[in-house]
């Protein structure tokens, strides 16, 4: 049983082997000429550190939860695609009418304006 | 006819609908009067055809109940499924029951129509007077327990809503914490002492449906008639019942409520608070009598609560001065004399004292009510006097209901009251000692209600002349007394020992009971004569004491007030039992409610939280603030507190 | 897998509040701001789907591969849901116009929080039971909090929402305590092994092998879904190889598992000491959507409590009871004598709310068939006797969220003697006086647990509503008894009247006629 997973493990392995080596490699070949703004963290262009406590636009956690239903619907997708064959017409019509529900979701938020940030 | 009795409870709850409904569009007085009474009118009418018609069948036929429909019926449908039914019995206790209830009953309401006049509240008196009857009805017609608590609790919400029928007033409830309430409390007061009773009932019932399967009488009583005598579970019963009776029936220690109901119009006193429903305790321990029988603990415990209360109340009834109080105290003490009769297994005597004091007492607040109205709303008896000869009809009838109460011989009061005390005497559980405390509180009773009447009728004239000119009440006041005098003067004649009817006619009711305490009929008939003799003369010595003290030498009262001066005071705060109550379970229950759980839980640790936050810091932050900080977390660590609790008790089971 | 018809036609109730729920999403969304619409259409639904539960109540049959059970029991609960749905839905309408908020979503959130609630009572699976009290609750999270701009509204949804949160987790990890011990999370296979596992027997193979991967295969998931879901820890755990020594621990964890279950719903119900959110939420919430709370969310949480102790614990379980007892006292208690000195209606409301879920749970804690007849009976009591008292509440608080001091009723009796008379009709079948409704499902639940030996409950239930009187009829006494300004402001909505009539019609109904 555990014998199948030895090439998941030599493939983890692998991986977290490629990334440390080019990253120490960055680190030793790369010119080094730092400044202020180079030092500072990097977080998408935003001041890393700041009072915690501000206002955040009400939008940022509209899409930030919307994001996450619509995520999780296709999260939900994949097991039944996977066995789809088994579940065969009725997994059929249930993932549609799962899907419609969340259509008449998506109708709902996008005719209500919460899809546009302005 | 029997197959009418249903209609009997009906005509009440017709008139209240009536009342109730259409009253407050109604401003004439006379048809609200009319539609009130006459509706209890009409239910006396047919309780006296089913009555007669009652007496030509014979004895056995007397017993029948009558279904109207099946009330509940649980729907689990498993083997001991429960079902109770609106069903009325009539047999020979309810139908005098009924016959008292609804003959008192309207004569009080003819009387009300003069007593109320001009009341703003008119047709809503008169609405919970029928509504009252209704219950009354239901209470004494019930044949099942079911049925009977629900009059039970519908007698005291009406009790409740009469006695704070003048929620308005003010009025004192005497003692040394003397001070002025509203009525609507008396009214509380009354109400919350009575789930106290009605909780004893509640678990009797249930106790009676655990042990017998069923709550109609029927089945329960003849369940019962094969168990033998002292089985625990129907002392068990019967105490819960008791409780019950001693909540309704204002019995120590739960006889505070009534002096304080005194607060509500007198002809609610006269009504529910002397005739009818304190005594629905009495009813309901005759009623279950074959279950006491089987109890001698219990039937100890009612004798003994039966005999401390007539001595006490009638102590207490010594001094009090407010002329309603001196009734409602006499009251409670002839309740204890009925509970007494129960107590000795001399049923027919407590229902037929029963009777008489619903005669005399009723006659004896409506006469109050009519020195009330006289004086213009005064009720201390120290500030009345000389009242005979402005109120002359309402002074012969109160003297008539005074003898009788006070048991001169040959009234109504004396039979009743002698019989009860012939069986304490020599009755099943009874004793020289109950019979003496008797005898005393007997003496005690004859010479408060001729201080009242001395007080209240004769001496000097104790009122401002310039402000007040007493005057006879209207015809339809006076006209209920004369017939109640009537009734307290010959009412008696109908129970005189081994002469009239009255005992055999209830003799089936009881019959059960008296089987299982193997009671004989007591020979001796010299000795019983005798002790009518004694009896008697305690009350003639009672009346001719008071008449000498306060007529020819009221200061001989004030110097034993001040030899006994802490005996007095004992009586004149009633013993102190409601001091006692405040202390030991009012106050600490609203105290503790209000400081630990509100002020201590509530108000410091979640308002603190709120005023601890800063006022200026802006209302959305204040709101996420209190979640981090202070509310939700402690609500949080209630909640891990209880899945603590909850795992020990699992692990540790 | 697959489904049948008779699936649907089995949860009809169920589908109906389905369909008319995303009608009206797609009606809010096609014509924005005709809530007067979506009033009507909500009604119609809960109409509906209450009359088709009314027809189910014949046909006892599961469906969905065993996950739910339809039938008597869980049509009983819907025509509750859809009953105290629809007169939420009539009682809030004049509230909200009242206060300007008068939107479509309040009634999409009403039907999904129906939904959830519909699931919860029909659930025969653990599963079942978490996403109905999933969806039920999220919806009144948001129901709580429906007043965006006000503070105390926001309050109360939040303090809601993290506290819900937190028992939610508690309640699912029971779920996985449970199913850990027992194999399964389907009531009827953890009914077979409860027995067993409650003595700390170790279990007998058959029913492990029943017990596990069967029934998984038998409630229609492939072989290949089974072996992916189920990692092979939980499978031997399952296994009958258990040492006789992890027997006894099978047992307690399974005993722990259901005292977290119990836990979560308790806290849904808001038994002591799990109830301290209440207060504070039936306060903050709008007054019809608290009504909706304190009545139907909580007939819910009942009705999924009753299947868990008869479906799924079944035989008697002395620790399970006395547990329950003892949270029951502990409730009747704590909020009959809090209720005490409470000046706030809402708050003395929510503190009752606690009491009566005491009454109710000692229903349960007997465990017998009384218990479960007296506790569906009182659960239809309360809700209408608490719903009718809310109506009168929304109607008489204003703008401000002022008027909620039970001093401002004062002089109600003059002003508006159908209201007040309503209003003490409430508060009399509240304290439990007979012939109203409350006063049967005290008997009952009483007589239960009297049957069930649990006669120092039954004493402590017959008590505290001894206490009880007195806060509810003080009520009445300020509302008969003092002189004051209680009035309304403006109309009084039609619909509310027609809510109230029908809460106390069924109030006197149930009582005379249960």
């Amino acid at each position: 049983m555990i014998e199948s997973y030895i090439p998941i493990f030599i493939m983890i392995v692998g991986a977290m082997g490629f990334a440390v080596v080019m990253g120490k490699m960055n680190e030793f070949v790369g010119p080094k000429r730092p400044s202020e703004e180079k030092l500072s963290t990097y977080e998408s262009g935003m001041e890393p550190v700041r009072s915690a406590r501000e206002r955040f636009s009400v939008k940022f956690y509209m899409v930030a939860m919307l994001f996450i239903v619509f995520d999780i619907e296709v999260v939900f997708l994949y097991p039944w695609a996977v066995s789809y064959k088994l579940l065969g017409t009725p997994g059929f019509i249930t993932m549609f009418v799962f899907i419609a529900v969340l259509l008449v979701g998506y109708f709902y938020v996008w005719r209500k304006g919460a899809l546009e940030w302005d | 006819m029997i197959t009418f009795a249903p209609l009997l409870v009906l005509f009440p709850l017709l008139g209240f609908l009536f009342n109730g409904v259409f009253g407050w569009k109604i401003k004439n007085e006379k048809l609200l009067g009319i539609v009130g009474s006459g509706s209890v009118g009409l239910s006396f009418i047919l309780a006296s055809v089913i009555f007669v018609q009652m007496l030509g069948v014979e004895e056995s036929a007397r017993k029948q109940s009558v279904e109207v429909f099946t009330w509940v019926s649980t729907f689990t449908g498993s083997s001991s499924s429960f079902s109770a039914s609106v069903a009325y019995q009539i047999d020979q206790l309810s139908i005098l029951m009924a016959l008292i209830v609804t003959g008192v009953g309207f004569l009080i309401h003819v009387y009300s129509i003069g007593y109320m006049r001009g009341d703003p509240g008119f047709w809503r008196f008169f609405a919970y007077l029928n509504l009252f009857i209704f219950a009354m009805l239901n209470l004494v017609l019930a044949d099942n327990f079911l049925l009977m608590f629900l009059g039970w609790e519908g007698v005291g919400l009406c009790s409740y809503l009469l006695i704070g029928f003048w929620y308005d007033r003010k009025f004192d409830i005497g003692g040394e914490e003397a001070g002025s309430t509203y009525t609507g409390h008396a009214g509380m007061k009354a109400f919350i002492v009575n789930r106290i009773g009605d909780f004893g009932f509640l678990m009797g019932m249930l106790l009676i449906f655990v042990t017998f399967g069923s709550l109609r009488y029927d089945s329960v009583f003849s369940n019962a008639t094969i168990m033998s005598v002292g089985t625990p579970v129907l002392t068990w019963i019967t105490l819960f019942l008791f409780v019950g009776a001693t909540g309704k029936s204002a019995q120590i220690p739960l006889h505070v409520w009534l002096p304080d109901a005194m607060a509500g119009p007198t002809p609610v006193s006269a009504l529910i608070h002397a005739a009818t429903m304190v005594t629905a305790g009495v009813y309901m321990v005759a009623r279950c009598s074959i279950l006491f029988a089987l109890a001698p603990t219990s039937m100890l415990v009612v004798a003994i609560i039966g005999a401390l209360t007539a001595f006490c109340a009638a102590t207490i009834g010594l001094v009090q001065n407010d002329i309603k109080k001196v009734l409602a105290y006499s009251t409670v003490s002839q309740l204890g004399y009925m509970f007494l009769a129960m107590g000795v297994a001399a049923f027919s005597a407590g229902i037929f004292h029963l009777m008489t004091h619903a005669f005399f007492k009723a006659l004896l607040f409506l006469g109050s009510g009519a020195v009330i109205h006289a004086m213009h709303e005064e009720q201390d008896i120290q500030k009345m006097g000389g009242l005979k000869k402005y109120l002359p009809i309402t002074h012969k009838t109160f003297v008539a209901g005074a003898l009788a109460l006070a048991g001169f011989p040959l009234l109504s009061g004396f039979f009743s009251k002698d019989e009860i005390l012939w069986n304490a005497f020599i009755g099943e559980h009874g004793s020289p000692l109950l019979w003496l405390i008797g005898a005393t509180a007997a003496a005690f009773t004859a010479f408060y209600s001729f201080r009242l009447v001395t007080l209240t009728f004769d001496g000097k004239e104790r009122f401002d002349h310039h402000h007040l000119h007493p005057h006879e009440a209207p015809a339809t006041m006076y006209v209920p007394l004369v017939i109640l005098a009537v009734l307290s003067v010959v009412g008696g004649l109908v129970g005189i020992p081994h002469v009239s009817q009255l005992e055999h006619w209830l003799d089936p009711v009881f019959d059960p009971a008296k089987i299982k305490l193997m009671q004989t009929e007591h020979e001796g008939f010299g000795l019983e004569l005798l002790f009518m003799v004694v009896s008697g003369t305690i009350a003639l010595a009672g009346i001719w004491a008071a008449r000498k003290v306060y007529l020819e030498r009221p200061e001989v009262a004030e110097q034993y007030a001040s030899r006994f001066k802490k005996l007095y005071r004992l009586l004149w705060n009633k013993y102190f039992v409601d001091e006692g109550y405040n202390a030991v379970a009012v106050r600490p229950i609203v105290k503790g409610s209000d400081f630990l759980l509100w002020k201590g839980f509530d108000v410091a640790v979640i308002d603190g939280a709120l005023d601890g936050s800063a006022a200026f810091v802006n209302k959305i932050a204040s709101v996420l603030r209190k979640i981090q900080t202070g509310v939700a977390q402690s609500y949080a660590t209630a909640i891990v507190g209880g899945i603590l609790f909850v795992l020990t008790w699992i692990v540790l089971r | 897998m697959g489904f049948q018809i008779s699936d649907i036609a089995n949860n009809a109730p169920l589908f109906t509040l389905v369909a008319t729920g995303l009608v009206v999403i797609l009606l809010e969304s096609a014509k924005s701001g005709k809530p007067n619409v979506s009033f009507i259409v909500s009604l119609a639904g809960f109409i509906l789907s209450g009359l088709l539960a009314v027809g189910g109540l014949k046909t006892e049959d599961v469906s969905f591969g065993g996950m739910l059970m339809n039938g008597s029991y869980s049509n009983f609960f819907a025509i509750v849901f859809c009953l105290t749905g629809s007169l939420t839905i009539l009682i809030s309408k004049s509230y909200l116009e009242r206060f300007g908020q008068f939107r479509s979503e309040f009634y999409i959130l009403v039907l999904f929080a129906a939904m959830g609630m519909v699931l919860m009572a029909s659930a025969n699976d653990l599963i079942i039971i978490f996403l109905g009290i999933e969806l039920m609750s999220v919806s009144l999270y948001v129901l709580a909090g429906f007043f965006r701009t006000q503070d105390r509204s926001n309050e109360s949804a939040l303090k809601y929402f993290l506290l819900g949160a937190f028992a939610t987790g508690f309640l699912l990890y029971g779920i996985a305590l449970v199913y850990g011990s027992a194999g399964s999370t389907n009531f009827s296979v953890i009914h077979n092994q409860a027995p067993a596992l409650m003595k700390n027997q170790p279990l007998p193979d058959s029913v492990v092998q029943a017990g596990l991967p069967d029934s998984v295969v038998q409630a229609g998931l492939p072989d290949s879904v089974v072996q992916a879901g189920l990692p092979d820890s939980v499978v031997q755990a399952g296994d009958s190889g258990l040492p006789a020594g992890q027997a006894g621990l099978a047992g307690t964890i399974f005993l722990l598992g259901l005292g977290l279950v119990i836990v979560g719903l308790a806290f849904k119900v808001a038994a002591a000491p799990f109830h301290m959110w209440a207060p504070d939420v039936y306060d903050g919430a709008p007054t019809p959507a608290t009504g909706f709370m304190a009545t139907a969310a909580k007939a819910a949480a009942f009705g999924a409590f009753v299947s868990i102790a008869f479906k799924m614990i079944g035989s008697t379980s002395g620790t399970i009871s006395n547990l329950l007892a003892v949270i029951a006292a502990a409730s009747m208690i704590l909020g009959n004598v809090i209720a005490i000195s409470q000046s706030n209606i809402k708050r003395m409301l929510a503190y009752s709310s606690i009491a009566h879920a005491g009454y109710m749970l000692s229903g349960i804690a007997a465990a017998n068939v009384e218990g479960q007849a007296g506790v569906m009976y009182y659960v239809a009591a309360y809700a209408c006797m608490t719903l009718g008292a809310f109506a009168i509440v929304s109607i008489l608080e204003r703008d401000d969220a002022a008027n909620l001091s039970i001093d401002g009723y004062a002089g109600l009796s003059a002003k508006h003697p159908v209201i007040a008379a309503a209003l003490a009709l409430f508060m009399f079948s509240l304290a439990g006086i007979p012939p109203l409704a409350g006063f049967f499902g005290k008997y009952y639940v009483f007589l239960a647990a009297v049957k069930a030996d649990m006669t120092w409950l039954a004493i402590v239930g017959v008590l505290t509503s001894l206490i009880s009187a007195y806060y509810y009829l003080r009520v009445v006494v300020v509302m008969y008894f003092k002189e004051g300004e209680a009035a309304v402001e403006g109309r009084i909505g039609m619909s509310t009247v027609v809510a109230i009539a029908v809460c106390a019609y069924l109030v006197v109904q149930l009582g005379v006629y249960p």
